[in-house]
C-alpha cells in the first residue's frame, strides 16, 4: 500500500466516515442543500426578527419620547449641594447633571421688538444633550463665560454674531395692574393678577409693551455677568411661542460654580425606576419640585403598573412560541421534502453496516453543519429586516403617535442585546434539534432494501380506478386527485405548511385582537368615556379654573376665531342621578357577580348586596342637536324622539363594562384584573317611562333628589356611537340634546346651564396649521397643571405613559403579525417549490406522452385545489379549538372581553391561502427551469 | 407508404470547443408497418435519433416528417398532442407515473387526448400484456419486467402512427426482454404497427426488417434483413 492511500483512509476515518457521505452527499445535491440552508436562515432571521425587533422597537418610541421631552428620566428643582449629594448616593441613580435659571437680561442686539430679553439658562456638560439642544452654527459653552443663542435671534434680524460679547445684569421682569380692582388673566400662562400687586412673570411669559391694563418692571437682582457667544442654536423645546425673552444658555461648572439653589436632572438605571422616583420625590421634599420624564420611563421598559408588564412579558412569549412552532413545521417540512434521496444513501451506509445511531447522526450533522452558517447569515438578513421594516414602519408610527413634527429623529437605531443574541442561537438551536429530531427517527428505523429501493414512503396498497373522477374531471382530475391521494406522505408537508399558515393567521389575528382589547381596556383604567368625533381639539375647565369662569371667557371667543369651522359644547356627568336597580338586565347581573366572585364573595353577601342597592347611578352625556339628530337617526327612535313630550326623550346606551377596576368590594384591595362585557345593560323597552332621580346639591353639600322621569327613546349601541363617543363604564348611560339638558339644568337648578355636567369646547378647524390651531396644538402638549386643558383629537398623547405603551404594544402586534404572516408565507412557498421540483420528472414523463401546458396548469390549479381543501377542513378543525381555548383561557383570566367569533379572519385566512397556493404553485411550475424533456426525465428530485 | 422521413438531421451539443456533433446530416425513411432496429456503439447518437424521432428532443438542423407533417415545425402545444396521437415511445427506464395504477398508466395518452374511455380495448391491452391480475397496482410494486409491459401497453393504446423503443430490454433480464420483444413483435405483424428499436443485441437488431448502424453521428450501413424462417417471436 503507498503511503498516499494510507494517508487517504487516515483522513477519512478521522473524519467520522458517515458525515463524509453526508457531506458529499450536500455538495452533490447543492438545490436541496440550500433549500434546506435557506429554511434554517428564515428562522434564524425569524428569531432576530422577534428579540431585535422587540427591543428597537421599544427603543424607538424611547427614542420618540426622549427627541420629545429629552433624554433625563427626573428633574429635581431648587436643590441644594446637600440633597445634591443625597440624589448621587441614590443605588438606582446612574447619571446626574445639573442646571439653573440664572433670570433674564436685556438683549440690546434683539430686532424682535416682542422679544427685548434673554432667558438665560446654565446647562452642566450632559444636560445640553439631555435637553436635545441642538447646534446649528459654533459649539457648545465649555465653560462659564461662553453662551449660545437661538438661532431665532438671527432669523429675526438681530445683529449678533458668533465672538460677540454680551452683557448680563439679571432681574426679575414684576408685571402690575394700573388698575387697583378687578383681575386679568392670562390663562395660558397659568398667571393671574388682581388688583395692583405686582408679581413676577412666569418663564415664557410674552412682552406686551406699553398698554392700558398693566406695566412691566425690572427688579434687578444684583447678579451681573459677560459672555462670549460661541454658537447658535434650533429653539428649544421648553421655550414657548410668544416668549418675550429668547433662551440662551452658558456653561455651568459644578465644581466650582455650582449656586445655592440648582436643579438636577437625573438618568436611571430604568428597571428600578419606581423606587427610585419614591426616594427623589422625598429629597425634593414636595411634588412639586419633582418632575419625571414619564414617556421616556414607560418606553424604556419600565411601567409602574405590574398588569402592564406581565401583559408584555406574556405577549412576547406567546409570540415566540407561535413563532417557534412555525419554525420547527418549516424547517422540518425541508428535512421531510428529502426524505427519499437521503434514504437512498442513508440505506446504501446501512447495507454495509451503519448502526440506527449513525443513520440518525447524519440527520442531525446536516442540520447542525448548515445551522452554523445559517447562523450569521440569517442574523444579519433579520437586522437588515428589522431595520428595513422599521424604516418602512416608522413613518405610519410616527403619524399613529402624532409626532410626525419631531424632525430631528429621522433614523431609526438598530437596539441588539447580549441577552437578545443568546436566546437568538439558543432558541435556533433547540429548534433545529426539534425539527431533526423526527426525520433522524424516521430513518433510523427504517431497513436497507425499503430505503435503496425507494419504496419507504409507500404502503403495499392497491388503488382502483376511479371512473367518476376521470368522467367529471378528466385526466387532469385524475393526475391530481392521485398525486394529493397517493403521495400522503408528500403532500403532507404541504398541508402542514397551509395549515400553519392559517392556524397561525387565525390564532394570531384572534389573539392580537384580544389582547389588544384587553390592554385597551386595561388602559383605559377608570377612562370611562373618551369623545372621538370629528373634532380636531376640546376644550376644558383646568386645574386652576375651579368656576369655570377662565373657560367660559375662552369659549366665547371660539367661534369668532376664522380658522374655526364648528365649535360646540358637549357636557357629561358620571353621577347625574339615580334608576331603580331593576332596570338592569340579568346579564348585567350574572358580569356584576363574576366581578364580586373576584373579591370571593358569599352568596349570602351578594344576596344582601342585592337588597340593599335598590338604586344605581346613571351618567348623562349631552350632546348638540346636529350630533343628537344623527343619533336618533341611527337609533331607529324618529318616532319616540319627542321633545315637547311630558317626559323628555332620552337616548341609552346599549352596552356596559365591568371591571374590577371600577367594582370594589370588602376592604377595597384589589382583585385581579378581570372585565366583563355586557351587550345589553337594561330590560327598559323603547317608549318606555323610566323615573329618573336628578342630583341636586345645595350650597352646603347636602344632597337632594329631583324626580324626573324621562322617556326612553331608543337605545345607541357601539357601532352606532363610533364616531362620537367610546364608552367603558359600569353605569347606564343617557345620551340627551341641548333641549333635555336645559330642561333638566332648570329642573335641578332653576335657570342657566346643567350644573351637573361638566362642559367642553369641541373645536373642529378649517386650517389645523393656521394661528389658531398652532396655538391649540402648543397648549395641547403641555402636560403640567394649568387654568384650561386644551385635549388634541384622534392622537396619542406622547405624555401619557399608558397612551405610549398602549401605542407599542398596538405597533408590536402589528409587526408580529406582519412577521409570522411573512415568514408562515416563505413555509409555504418553501413547500410549493420543493413540490414543484420534486414533480420535475413526472411533468417530463406527462409531456412525453403528450400533455399540454394548459393541461398541465389545469393539473396544478385542481391539485392545489385539493390540497387547499384537504388544509382549510385540518385548519378549521385545529383552529377552532385553540380559539376557544384561548376564549376560555382569557374568561377565566380577565373576564369577558368583547371579541367575538373571528369569521372574518377565517375567511379571510382562507382567501389569502387559496391565493397563495393557487399563486405559489403555478408562479414556481413558471419559475422551475424548463430544461428538454429528456434532461428532466433523467432529473433527479430535489 | 412512407410513413416517417428524416432529412438531413443534425444534433449538436454544447458550442465552440466543447461542442460535440451527436448526429451529422441523418436522413432515412420508413416505411408504414416496418420494423427497423437501429444499432450502434454507445456514444453514437441512436438515442438523440429516436428522441428527435419521438419529438421529445429538437433537431439543431433538419426535418423530420410523420405522415408529411413536419414534427419539429409545430409549436409546443401542437406538437404535445402530436405526440399523444401519432407516437408511442418506449424507454429504457419505464417512465411510468408513480401515482398511477397499471390502467391508468396505460390509458394516460388517451385521457390526455379527452376521449371517453375505450373499456374494452383496455382490458383487451392488459390482457394482451399479460397484466390483468396487476392492473390496481402502482408501478413500484410491479417488476421490471411487468413495468416495461406497462410502458408497452401506455404506448400502443392511441394506436400510434409509430412505436419507438429506446433499449426496451437493457433494464431486463433475458427471460423478461425476450418477452418484451415477443410482444413488440407481435403488434408489428398483427396490427402492423411501424416499430423503430434501438438495441445493442444483435440478435434483437437481426428480428427487424432493415437494420440502421450508426457511428459518430451518421449513418454507416443501413439494410433490409433476409428472414431466415420464423424469428425468435415466433
Amino acid at each position: 500500500m503507498s503511503e498516499s492511500v494510507c494517508w487517504g483512509v487516515a483522513s477519512v476515518s478521522k473524519r467520522n466516515i458517515v458525515h463524509h457521505v453526508t457531506r458529499q452527499y450536500m455538495k452533490k445535491n447543492k438545490r436541496r442543500t440550500f433549500t434546506t440552508f435557506l429554511g434554517i436562515v428564515f428562522m434564524v432571521m425569524l428569531m432576530t426578527c422577534v428579540f431585535v425587533g422587540k427591543d428597537t422597537g421599544v427603543a424607538y418610541l424611547g427614542d420618540i419620547a426622549a427627541a420629545n421631552d429629552g433624554k433625563w428620566h427626573a428633574i429635581v428643582y431648587q436643590a441644594d449641594k446637600g440633597a445634591y449629594e443625597e440624589i448621587k448616593d441614590i443605588r438606582q441613580v446612574k447619571e446626574t447633571s445639573v442646571s439653573a435659571d440664572y433670570g433674564c437680561t436685556d438683549f440690546t442686539q434683539s430686532a424682535n421688538p416682542d422679544r427685548p430679553y434673554l432667558q438665560v439658562k446654565a446647562y452642566g456638560t450632559k444636560n445640553f444633550d439631555w435637553m436635545n439642544i441642538e447646534l446649528t452654527e459654533g459649539r457648545l459653552p465649555e465653560k462659564p463665560g461662553e453662551i449660545i443663542l437661538n438661532k431665532d435671534v438671527l432669523t429675526d434680524g438681530g445683529k449678533v454674531a458668533i465672538g460677540d460679547t454680551i452683557s448680563a445684569s439679571y432681574f426679575k421682569r414684576m408685571i402690575q395692574r394700573y388698575d387697583t380692582e378687578g383681575t386679568t388673566l392670562f390663562p395660558f400662562d397659568r398667571f393671574t393678577l388682581e388688583g395692583n400687586e405686582a408679581k413676577e412673570a412666569p418663564q415664557g411669559f410674552p412682552y406686551y409693551g406699553e398698554n392700558d391694563t398693566f406695566f412691566e418692571t425690572k427688579v434687578a437682582t444684583g447678579e451681573t455677568a459677560t459672555y462670549t457667544v460661541v454658537g447658535f442654536m434650533e429653539c428649544p423645546d421648553f421655550e414657548k411661542s410668544g416668549a418675550g425673552a429668547y433662551t440662551a444658555l452658558t456653561f455651568l461648572d459644578e465644581k466650582t460654580a455650582l449656586p445655592e439653589c440648582f436643579n438636577v436632572s437625573v438618568v436611571l438605571n430604568v428597571r428600578h425606576a419606581g423606587s427610585a422616583l419614591d426616594r427623589l420625590e422625598d429629597i425634593a421634599g414636595d411634588w412639586t419640585k419633582l418632575e419625571s420624564n414619564n414617556s421616556v420611563l414607560a418606553l424604556s421598559g419600565n411601567s409602574s403598573d405590574n398588569t402592564i408588564n406581565i401583559a408584555v412579558t406574556a405577549l412576547s412569549v406567546f409570540f415566540i412560541v407561535l413563532i417557534m412552532a412555525a419554525s420547527v413545521v418549516l424547517v422540518y417540512n425541508v428535512f421531510n421534502m428529502s426524505f427519499d434521496e437521503r434514504s437512498k444513501y442513508l440505506g446504501m451506509l446501512s447495507s454495509i453496516g451503519a448502526t440506527g445511531k449513525q443513520k440518525r447522526s447524519s440527520v442531525y450533522y446536516e442540520a447542525y453543519s448548515l445551522l452554523l452558517p445559517a447562523l450569521p447569515t440569517g442574523f444579519f438578513v433579520g437586522l437588515f429586516v428589522v431595520k428595513a421594516g422599521m424604516m418602512a414602519l416608522k413613518p405610519h408610527i410616527d403619524q399613529m403617535l402624532s409626532m410626525e413634527y419631531i424632525a430631528r429623529l429621522s433614523t431609526v437605531r438598530l437596539d441588539v442585546s447580549v441577552g437578545g443574541v443568546i436566546a437568538t442561537i439558543l432558541l435556533c438551536v433547540i429548534t433545529v434539534a426539534i425539527s431533526a429530531f423526527l426525520p433522524a427517527r424516521k430513518i433510523s428505523k427504517v431497513g436497507p432494501i425499503e430505503c435503496i429501493r425507494g419504496n419507504v414512503e409507500q404502503k403495499r396498497k392497491t388503488y382502483r380506478m376511479n371512473r367518476f373522477a376521470i368522467k367529471r374531471f378528466g385526466a387532469e382530475g385524475m393526475l391530481a386527485g392521485n398525486f394529493v391521494k397517493r403521495e400522503k406522505k408528500k403532500t403532507r408537508g404541504f398541508i402542514g405548511a397551509i395549515t400553519v399558515f392559517m392556524v397561525i393567521l387565525i390564532v394570531v389575528s384572534f389573539g392580537t385582537e384580544t389582547i389588544t382589547e384587553m390592554v385597551d381596556s386595561l388602559l383605559e383604567g377608570n377612562n370611562t368615556m373618551a369623545y372621538c368625533a370629528d373634532f380636531d381639539y376640546e376644550v376644558a375647565s383646568g386645574y386652576y379654573d375651579e368656576d369655570g369662569a377662565i373657560y367660559e371667557t375662552f369659549w366665547s371667543g371660539v367661534a369668532e376665531q376664522p380658522d374655526v369651522e364648528r365649535a360646540v359644547e358637549w357636557g357629561y356627568s358620571m353621577g347625574v342621578g339615580t334608576m331603580s336597580t331593576e332596570v338592569y338586565s340579568q346579564e348585567y347581573w350574572t358580569a356584576y357577580r363574576t366581578i364580586l366572585d373576584e373579591y370571593g364573595i358569599t352568596d349570602a353577601e351578594y344576596e344582601e348586596l342585592r337588597r340593599e342597592s335598590d338604586q344605581t347611578v346613571v351618567s348623562m352625556l349631552a350632546v348638540d342637536e346636529e350630533t343628537m339628530a344623527k343619533l336618533v337617526k341611527r337609533a331607529n327612535a324618529e318616532d319616540t324622539y319627542d321633545l315637547n313630550a311630558e317626559c323628555p326623550p332620552v337616548l341609552l346606551v346599549k352596552e356596559g363594562e365591568l371591571t374590577t377596576y371600577r367594582i370594589r368590594h370588602g376592604d377595597g384591595v384589589r382583585a385581579n384584573y378581570k372585565i366583563c362585557e355586557v351587550q345589553n345593560m337594561t330590560n327598559l323597552q323603547k317608549g318606555e317611562v323610566e323615573n329618573l332621580t336628578l342630583f341636586r346639591w345645595d350650597e352646603e353639600g347636602e344632597y337632594t333628589g329631583i324626580e324626573y322621569p324621562v322617556t326612553v327613546a331608543g337605545f345607541v349601541d357601539e357601532e352606532m356611537l363610533k364616531d362620537v363617543v367610546e364608552f367603558h363604564s359600569e353605569n347606564l348611560w343617557l345620551i340627551v340634546g341641548p333641549e333635555t339638558a336645559e330642561k333638566m339644568g332648570v329642573a335641578v337648578e332653576g335657570e342657566g346651564r346643567n350644573p351637573m355636567l361638566h362642559w367642553s369646547g369641541m373645536i373642529k378647524l378649517r386650517r389645523p396649521d393656521g394661528e389658531f390651531g398652532t396655538y391649540l396644538l402648543e397648549q395641547s402638549r403641555r402636560t403640567e397643571p394649568r387654568e384650561l386643558y386644551v385635549f388634541r383629537n384622534e392622537s396619542v398623547s406622547i405624555g401619557d405613559m399608558k397612551s405610549a405603551i398602549n401605542a407599542a404594544i398596538r405597533i408590536l402586534l402589528i409587526c408580529f403579525v406582519v412577521l409570522t404572516s411573512v415568514i408562515c408565507m416563505l413555509n409555504l412557498y418553501n413547500s410549493v417549490r420543493g413540490r414543484i421540483s420534486g414533480k420535475r420528472k413526472e411533468f417530463a414523463i406527462l409531456r412525453s406522452v403528450g400533455m399540454t401546458e394548459r393541461q398541465m396548469y389545469k393539473m396544478l390549479c385542481m391539485e392545489a385545489g385539493g390540497i387547499l381543501f384537504r388544509s382549510v377542513g385540518i385548519a378549521v378543525l385545529v383552529s377552532t379549538p385553540l380559539i376557544l381555548f384561548v376564549d376560555r383561557m382569557i374568561l377565566s383570566l380577565w373576564g369577558k372581553v368583547g371579541v367575538g367569533f373571528p369569521w372574518g379572519v377565517y375567511a379571510l385566512a382562507i382567501v389569502l391561502a387559496a391565493a397563495a397556493v393557487f399563486g405559489m404553485t403555478l408562479f414556481s411550475y413558471r419559475m422551475e427551469k424548463k430544461e428538454n424533456i429528456l434532461v428532466d426525465i433523467r432529473s433527479e428530485s430535489v | 407508404m412512407e410513413i416517417l422521413r428524416c432529412e438531413h438531421v443534425s444534433k449538436v451539443y454544447g458550442e465552440g470547443n466543447t461542442c460535440i456533433k451527436a448526429l451529422d446530416d441523418v436522413s432515412f425513411s420508413v416505411e408504414k408497418g416496418e420494423f427497423v432496429s437501429i444499432v450502434g456503439p454507445s456514444g453514437s447518437g441512436k438515442s438523440t435519433l429516436l428522441h428527435i424521432l419521438g419529438g421529445v428532443d429538437k433537431p439543431t438542423s433538419g426535418k423530420v416528417f410523420v405522415e408529411d407533417t413536419d414534427m419539429h415545425g409545430l409549436d409546443e402545444d401542437k406538437l404535445a398532442i402530436f405526440r399523444r396521437r401519432q407516437i408511442g415511445l418506449v424507454y429504457q427506464f419505464y417512465n411510468l407515473l408513480p401515482v398511477l395504477n397499471v390502467d391508468e398508466n396505460i390509458l394516460l395518452p388517451h385521457l390526455l387526448d379527452g376521449r371517453a374511455m375505450d373499456k374494452e380495448r383496455l382490458d383487451r391491452i392488459v390482457e394482451y400484456l399479460g397484466l390483468t391480475d396487476r392492473r390496481n397496482n402502482l408501478p413500484n410494486e410491479l417488476s421490471g419486467g411487468q413495468q416495461q409491459r406497462v410502458s408497452i401497453g401506455r404506448a400502443l393504446f392511441n394506436h400510434p402512427a409509430i412505436l419507438l423503443a429506446d433499449e426496451p430490454t437493457g433494464n431486463l433480464d433475458r427471460k423478461n426482454g425476450e418477452e418484451i420483444i415477443r410482444l413488440l413483435r407481435e403488434s408489428n405483424r398483427k396490427q402492423k404497427q411501424t416499430l423503430i428499436l434501438i438495441t445493442h443485441d444483435e440478435s434483437i437488431a437481426l428480428q427487424a426488417d432493415r437494420m440502421i448502424c450508426i457511428e459518430d453521428g451518421k449513418i454507416t450501413k443501413d439494410e433490409r434483413i433476409r428472414v431466415l424462417g420464423g424469428g425468435l417471436g415466433e
